[in-house]
């Protein structure tokens, strides 16, 4: 069986690689060599029906074909009662170019493939339609399709398909498929195809899968809808009328979700012969066919879940039900913890209504409930419920009840487990389990009156206009201030800056110094900066000269005095050929410094 | 020396009449003082002893004493007499009480959780919702207006020494300490101009039960003009026997009846 799928591949891959690769080629070299040959001329279209007649259940191809385009498609398809059109795909491109006596001509055409599939017998007219090609817009030419019975392959197959003529809303159902070939001709068989153009396109329905089929008894995948894959059980041989017949099921699981009619179109089971390699790739063999089994279409009618008696506690299950509890144990001391184990088994949406919160309920209220485990199937859903009895008072788990729509009875109806004796022991040596619920014994109340008198009185405060008018002192204050400042310049300038730091500098530079011609340096280096002259300028000067000089003495006389002879006791240092030793204490010189800044400079 | 010791002799009387005022001043403290702890404890025994209206009467009469009083003296005292007010099931008043507290020693954690317990009984928003107009309004309100006034000062030495040092050196590390001055001086400054911004001359708290019917005139059948909601701060504008001129919030102005309003200047 698996053989057919593998063709199947082959061939898909080879459709699909081997004319775009080509086309992809062509359309380049075309680019390259003549493209304004193929602009020159007007776009034309063709279509056609391949084959023109088919067997009831095969799929034909509508073949259309512009020329001379580089670019197309085709904005809808006409409806044709009987017959399924499409889906669009995308064009293929394919090119053709020739030089003859050194002129070069070249063509293009965009090829569209589109599957039709009749659904019934007859003559079908598919009329004409636009095709749009490069901006223009082309109309293809009415086409015909004769389909008739394939009544050798009612002989040769089976194909039936069987699904509930009624269900309820969310209630989910399986529809069972059985499709078969006449024992006769199975061994020359290698491709099955099952068509079911209902699949995923009924709005409504909901897949829930395939029901699983046992390894014992799998028979193999055929193709669903010449894309999927689908596993088939086998049922071995069954015999209608003289033939016997190979017969193969799948089951798929629906569920239904809005009320209404559901309406199925036929569906095929194609089953036959198909040559692959490369007598495939030249277009097959003489040895290829194909048989088509017929199912017609059926409906099916899905009803509302009545608002009538609706209880408030309904959990959304909707089927038939059956539930069952098993506890891990049944002998045990208060507080301990029981796992009690709900399973409902039946025909219905198990996996998708709300298991009962057994805390809500109040036949549950002896046992303190600590949490759930969900372990849900198509057949089977279980829930753990983690129990607790509070007391030894208590004799028995209660039944957990589950409300349902019973679908066969057509009401509502409560789905409920046997009652279980248990044994609970009381807690040697304790007064029960702690009270968890959430009320507090608190009570919030204002704070006491205070009895001790308070001491502290207000801190001493200055009045709001006392406030104010420190505010406005101080702004003129600033003012005031940075016009005196400024009138003997601006404090921020070089020269300033340099005065300020001009005794950091002279002790910074005494530490440094070696040397009386360093400290000479140094002593100089301060005093160009107090007065705003260069080093230079006091080399050699005479303090108290150059003090009385201005009209304002610029410098204490004392203080002058004190200076020259330090500059004579440094000079005296450097000529007199003295060493280090003959350096002055630096903070002689410093203290010096600071009655120069004092005494005026 | 004799014109010497006349002066000195002068002096020497003088000195010895003010010690004696003095004396007598402190004398006469110490008295005061020990008749307010007196009365004190006698609203304590009160209040323990469930006597509520006595409590009420004794610390009324202390408030009283020393109307210009201020601080945390004062805020204990209006406290005790919210408290007196929440066991008399006035609860609204209560909130009058120690939202007066308050004004007095707005740091009070336990008047501030008296405040909302008691808003929260009387079913009234809390005082301080939380959010952050609220929290900012409740940051620059922790402030008696004598602590944002020192603050207010602070803040103005620290503007005149950072105007100071961009005077003397300018340049830019004296822009930036005059900024940087400015800037400091603003953010403690702010509680005083806080307070002074929205402080009301005389605040009150609409303290009826159901909404109070603001009326144009100070008479039953006048027109209502605006309905004052429980809790809500009004200011107190005029006052008749029995009848209270208030402004709302909406600078809507009418009368109310004078028990429905509780003046927070206390």
């Amino acid at each position: 069986m698996p053989t057919c799928v593998e063709a199947s591949r082959t061939e898909r891959a080879v459709r699909r690689v081997a004319p775009r690769s080509l086309a992809r080629a062509a359309a380049l070299a075309l680019a390259l060599l003549a493209p304004a040959a193929a602009a020159q001329k007007a776009p034309s279209v063709s279509a056609r029906v391949d084959p023109m007649t088919v067997k009831l259940g095969a799929t034909a191809a509508l073949v259309v074909v512009v020329e001379n385009a580089q670019g197309g498609e085709i904005p809808s398809l006409p409806s044709v009662d009987g017959l399924r059109l499409g889906p669009v795909g995308s064009p293929a491109l394919a090119s053709f170019t020739e030089i003859v006596n050194g002129r070069v001509s070249s063509q293009v055409s965009l090829t569209w493939r589109i599957g039709v599939q009749p659904q019934r017998a007859g003559e079908f007219l598919i009329p004409p339609f636009a095709v749009r090609a490069d901006g223009r817009e082309l109309t293809t030419p009415e086409l015909r399709l004769l389909a008739a019975e394939d009544f050798r392959g009612d002989e040769l197959g089976i194909l039936e398909i069987e699904a509930p003529r009624e269900v309820f809303q969310g209630e989910p159902f399986t529809i069972e498929i059985r499709v078969g070939m006449e024992t006769g001709i199975q061994g020359r068989l290698n491709r099955y195809d099952l068509a079911l153009p209902w699949l995923g396109q009924l709005g409504g329905l909901v897949e829930l899968g395939d029901v699983a089929v046992p390894a014992a008894r799998s028979a193999g995948k055929i193709l669903l809808n010449a894309r999927a894959e689908l596993e088939v059980e086998s049922l071995g041989t069954r015999q209608v009328g003289p033939a016997n017949f190979y017969v193969l099921r799948a089951r798929k699981r629906f569920v239904a979700t809005r009320p209404g009619t559901l309406t199925f179109p036929a569906s095929h089971f194609e089953f036959g012969y198909r040559s692959g390699g490369f007598a495939r790739l030249v277009g097959g063999s003489t040895e290829d066919f194909s048989y088509f089994k017929r199912a017609s279409e059926f409906a099916l009618v899905v009803k509302p879940i009545p608002e009538a008696g609706r209880p408030l506690d309904w959990s959304g299950a909707v089927g038939r039900f059956e539930a069952a509890a098993i506890p891990d144990r049944r002998d045990v001391v208060a507080g301990d913890s029981i796992k009690l184990t709900v399973e409902w088994t039946g025909e219905g949406n198990l996996e998708f209504f709300d298991a009962p919160d057994l805390a809500r309920l109040e036949a549950f209220a002896p046992f303190q409930v600590y949490g759930t485990t969900e372990r849900r199937t198509a057949s089977r859903r279980a829930v753990t419920y983690d129990l607790a009895p509070l007391d030894a008072a208590t004799s028995e788990i209660p039944p957990v009840p589950l409300v349902v729509f019973d679908t066969t009875a057509g009401r509502y109806a409560t789905v409920e487990t046997r009652p279980i004796p248990i044994r609970v022991r009381p807690l040697a040596g304790a007064t029960g389990l702690p009270d968890l619920s959430p009320t507090s014994t608190t009570t919030p109340d204002l704070r006491d009156i205070r009895t001790r008198p308070a001491h502290d009185g207000e801190p001493p405060a200055p009045s709001g206009g006392a406030l104010l008018v420190g505010g406005a002192a101080t702004l003129a204050g600033w003012l005031a201030l940075r016009a005196h400042v400024r009138r003997r310049g601006d404090p921020a300038a070089p020269l300033a800056r340099a005065r300020r730091r001009a005794r950091r500098d002279l002790e910074r530079a005494l530490r440094a110094a070696r040397t009386p011609e360093e400290q000479v340096r140094a002593v100089h280096a301060f005093l160009a900066a107090r007065s705003g002259e260069t080093p230079e300028a006091w080399a050699g000067r005479d303090p108290v000269q150059w003090a009385r000089a201005a009209d304002a003495p610029r410098l204490r006389a004392d203080v002058a005095l004190d200076l020259r002879a330090l500059l004579a006791r440094l000079d005296a240092a450097i000529w007199g050929g003295a060493s280090d030793t003959g350096r002055v204490d630096a903070r002689e010189v410093l203290t010096l410094a600071d009655r120069v800044a004092a005494g005026g400079l | 020396m004799d014109r010497l010791a006349r002066p000195l002799l002068v002096l020497g009387l003088l000195a010895l009449l003010a010690l004696a005022g003095d004396a007598r001043a402190r004398t006469s403290e110490v008295a005061v003082a020990q008749a307010h702890a007196a009365r004190d404890a006698s609203a304590v025994a009160a209040y323990r002893a469930g006597d509520w209206s006595a409590a009420r009467a004794e610390w009324t009469a202390l408030l009283a004493a020393e109307p210009r009083a201020a601080g945390p003296e004062r805020a204990r005292l209006l406290g005790n007499l919210g408290n007196v007010a929440f066991r008399e099931g006035r609860v609204l008043e209560s909130v009058g009480w120690f939202t007066a507290a308050l004004r007095h020693a707005p740091r009070d954690t336990g008047l501030w959780a008296n405040l909302e317990h008691a808003r929260r009984v009387a079913k009234l928003e809390p005082a301080d919702r939380g959010d952050l107009r609220a929290t900012l309004r409740r940051l620059l309100g922790a402030f008696t207006p004598a602590e944002a006034r020192l603050l207010a000062l602070g803040g103005l030495a620290l503007l005149a020494a950072g105007l100071s040092f961009e005077a003397l050196r300018g340049g830019r590390s004296g822009r930036r300490a005059a900024l940087a001055g400015a800037a400091l001086a603003l953010a403690l400054a702010a509680p005083w101009i806080h307070g002074a911004w929205t402080a009301l001359d005389a605040p009150a708290l609409i303290v009826a039960e159901a909404r109070t019917a603001v009326r144009s005139e100070p008479r039953e059948s006048a027109a209502v003009v605006a309905e004052g909601p429980a809790g809500a701060e009004v200011e107190l504008v005029d006052a008749l026997p029995g009848w209270a001129k208030v402004r709302l919030a909406d600078a809507t102005e009418g009368w109310i009846p004078e028990p429905a309003v509780f003046a927070l200047a206390r």
